[in-house]
């Protein structure tokens, strides 16, 4: 969310399911206020974060989306049935401030159109 | 002939009365998201604001809220009463990091489960800019209780909705 307006796809998500990189649209208590992150792992990967570098089940994934470096440090989690684990391109704040972690499948809207 | 004039007669008094019903809901449930807007415009801050202003502003934030008022955010395992006082004091302090704060209130949906009480489920969306100049984005599903006190709609519970569990 970055507090501009944008198009959701709603449709996106019917017949087929996120996947990795892919930017959702994650709903909170309505649809007026959404949060878009970026799918980062699915249902039973293990996500984890080392000095900024993402690793998903033990492997060093390339983010070429994140555009500042982060000092980020997050300790293996695996991710339940059902979710996706999503974290937002713009990592220049400090972890405690940035909202990520796994999301219900249910609670994904569709995908921004731009 | 006179029946279909009891019928009519009928008809309208169903109809004034679902009318009637229905502002009372619409007004109940308006009345319940004055107190949001209420307790948004004192948190909210402009920049320059001094400190008595903002004392004066936060402390009417007691008028809305029971006594005890709880807070709940299972994803920070935190549970805690607390006393009007306290809030407003836990308020201010917050805000004094800020040089400025725009907090709306989103997507309410209210529900009444018995007299005097309601249930509101809503989408908290706070900007600011703090007093280092960083600008902090915060958006949080909320689940609130509120009590009707003395004619007043006030919260007793708010409880943080863990939307991104780490």
């Amino acid at each position: 969310m970055s507090g501009g307006f944008n198009f959701c796809f709603r449709l996106r998500y019917i017949l087929s399911k996120p996947e990795r990189h892919d930017v959702i649209a994650i709903r909170l208590a309505g649809d007026k206020v959404i949060l878009l992150k970026r799918v980062v792992a699915l249902e039973g990967d293990v996500v984890e974060i080392q000095n900024g570098t993402l690793f998903v089940n033990e492997k060093k994934i390339d983010e070429t989306y994140v555009r500042y470096p982060s000092d980020w440090n997050l300790s293996p989690r695996k991710v339940d049935k059902n979710h996706v684990y999503v974290i937002g391109d713009n990592r220049s704040v400090p972890i405690h401030i940035h909202q990520f972690g796994q999301a219900s499948i249910d609670r994904i809207i569709g995908a921004p159109l731009w | 002939m006179v029946k279909v004039k009891y019928f009519i007669i009928a008809v309208g008094l169903l109809i004034a009365g679902i009318i009637t019903f229905s502002m009372f809901f619409q007004s109940e449930a308006a009345r319940v998201k004055k107190q949001f807007e209420f307790i948004a415009e004192k948190i909210e801050k402009a920049p320059g604001e001094n400190h008595i202003t903002a004392a004066k502003k936060v402390a009417r934030v007691k008028e809305v809220i029971t006594e005890p008022f709880r807070i709940h955010a299972p994803a920070y395992a935190f549970s805690r009463d607390t006393a009007p006082n306290e809030l407003a004091t836990f308020i201010l302090s917050k805000r004094s990091h800020y040089s400025k704060i725009s907090l709306k209130f989103y997507d309410f949906e209210i529900a009444f489960p018995e007299k005097n009480f309601a249930q509101v489920n809503l989408t908290e969306s706070m900007e600011g800019q703090l007093q280092t100049g960083e600008f902090i984005q915060d958006f949080n599903e909320l689940k609130c209780q509120m009590q009707k006190i003395g004619g007043t709609w006030r919260l007793k519970e708010i409880e943080v909705v863990e939307v991104l569990k780490r």
